[in-house]
């Protein structure tokens, strides 16, 4: 279970407040696909990847990665319970999608450098610890069905 | 050794020359002790670490965060050689300072994440794909002489 205090939490809330989920969880995507180019055979479906603009444009890109961010919306009202809220989902990568649980680490990161890049002052050492820790426990959360 | 196409070694030439190293440094350093709080016991003898806005004022931080960023930069005149050019520092981080290597992955990764929030929108992806490269890289040839 990840323990977050009660600081931590405003600081997650409040970041969480400010930001565009369809942007931020586009970018965060298409960042992995570009970064992490393996991650891409799993998104095969998705049309033409084949240099990082035509990730950063490609529609479904994005509106996959709204998709996901918003799940992670549903992890931040349910701080205390990641691992329930994830569980359906955690079964679902392992099951049926077959997703190396690594990757979703790789996400985490990458949604890390996202909002480093999209807030200055506000992402504080505080604010990215807070958020470091938050990226984990989502990570773990979804492994935790594997099998 | 790391291999970087030419467009991947302009990107990291065009992102480093618009930052301030001693900055990138100092800030680097700083959020690994924040982050990750174990990273402090290496440090034992800096003084004040007991908060962030501390451990970010700290002038033994910033002081050895520019230290490590100027070898890093040096890397960067070398990335057909990472190996031989970290040699020395890898044999002291073993021999002498008994750093775990894990380390090195996660400052390079502070790296890139305070790259991000400096450079914000100009961090593109394929910049943030080329420094994660190099980091890892660096992380490798830093860990190479461990024994």
């Amino acid at each position: 279970m990840v323990h977050l205090t009660a600081e931590e939490k405003n600081l997650i809330s409040s970041l969480w407040g400010k930001l565009n989920v369809e942007e931020t969880g586009g970018e965060a995507l298409g960042r992995v696909l570009v970064v992490y180019p393996w991650t891409q055979r799993f998104f095969d479906s998705f049309g033409n990847m084949s240099s990082p603009s035509a990730i950063m444009g490609n529609p479904r890109v994005k509106a996959h990665g709204k998709k996901v961010l918003t799940s992670f919306g549903e992890a931040i009202k349910n701080l205390d319970n990641l691992k329930g809220t994830f569980a359906k989902l955690s079964e679902l990568h392992c099951d049926k999608l077959h997703v190396d649980p690594e990757n979703f680490k790789l996400l985490g990161n990458v949604l890390v450098i996202v909002l480093s890049t999209h807030f200055g002052k506000e992402f504080t050492p505080e604010m990215q610890a807070a958020w470091q820790k938050l990226v984990s426990g989502v990570a773990n959360a979804l492994g935790h069905k594997y099998h | 050794m790391v291999h970087l196409s030419d467009g991947e070694k302009n990107a990291i030439s065009t992102a480093w020359g618009k930052v301030n190293a001693a900055e990138i440094g100092a800030e680097s350093l700083g959020r690994l002790l924040v982050v990750y709080p174990w990273t402090q016991r290496f440090f034992d003898a800096f003084g004040d670490l007991s908060s962030a806005s501390a451990v970010m004022g700290n002038d033994k931080v910033k002081a050895h965060g520019k230290k490590v960023i100027d070898s890093f930069s040096n890397g960067l005149k070398h990335l057909d050689n990472l190996k031989g050019t970290f040699a020395s520092l890898s044999e002291l981080h073993c021999d002498k300072l008994h750093v775990d290597p894990e380390n090195f992955k996660l400052l390079g990764n502070m790296i890139v994440i305070v790259m991000a929030h400096h450079l914000g929108k100009d961090f593109t992806p394929e910049a943030q794909a080329a420094f994660q490269k190099v980091v890892a890289g660096v992380a490798n040839a830093l860990s190479h002489k461990y024994h």
